[in-house]
């Protein structure tokens, strides 16, 4: 595989890690929050 | 700079939740996506990245984004945010490295990749103020959460990783 190719395919796993990363994070966190609200309602 | 560019899009979802988080993360990091296509095409980036990181191409890059952004949500205010994060690329980038600014015109910059501890300091420092900002958007029952959290140690790490991969690799580094 020609070197530009592995370089550049090296740059964008390095660039979308932290993206996915982050993102994988903020959806758990909402997940988290919803269930928070949930269980508030049947408490109720 | 690398992570410090996702804090600053945490911290630009704070000012308008209308838009998406990930496009924000993009956005922040949207020149250096440049060179990645640059690289994978096989084009010349320029003398220090001056056709993916000088002025005129990111101020091409702030207009099209925020048309995309505008497309998409119908929302001008939300639309310049994310211009303003796209140009903001280059101010970070300027403590960091070396950064071309137009053609024929001077090359600047504070490059502490040659200082990696402090490059580590300063990025982190970023992610912190930028994360504490996107918590603030949070509802008040997960702002202590163990996700929340993971958020900001997870950028943190992954800035601690690279800096240490790019100081073990400094004289040699080329990005294509």
């Amino acid at each position: 595989m020609p070197i530009h190719l592995l370089k550049g395919a090296e740059l964008g796993v390095a660039l979308l890690a932290p993206v996915v990363i982050t993102l994988f994070f903020h959806w758990r966190t909402l997940v988290a929050a919803r269930r928070d609200t949930q269980g508030q309602e049947q408490v109720r | 700079m690398y992570a410090g560019h996702l804090g600053f899009g945490l911290g630009a979802y704070s000012f308008r939740k209308s838009v998406p988080l990930w496009l924000l993360l993009i956005a922040a990091q949207l020149p250096d996506w440049l060179d990645a296509g640059y690289c994978i095409a096989d084009i010349d980036r320029g003398p220090y990245g001056l056709y993916t990181h000088g002025f005129t191409p990111i101020a091409i890059a702030a207009v099209v984004t925020a048309l995309f952004t505008y497309a998409l949500i119908r929302d001008a205010k939300g639309a310049l945010i994310v211009a303003l994060v796209v140009a903001s690329h280059w101010g970070l980038d300027y403590f960091t490295g070396i950064k071309p600014t137009w053609p024929g015109g001077p090359v600047v910059g504070m490059n502490l990749y040659a200082r990696p501890i402090v490059d580590v300091v300063m990025e982190s420092a970023t992610i912190l103020v930028g994360w504490l900002l996107y918590r603030r958007t949070l509802p008040k029952s997960v702002r202590n959460h163990g996700w929340t959290y993971a958020t900001l140690f997870a950028l943190c790490a992954l800035q601690v990783l690279a800096g240490a991969a790019f100081a073990l690799s400094l004289g040699g580094h080329t990005k294509c």
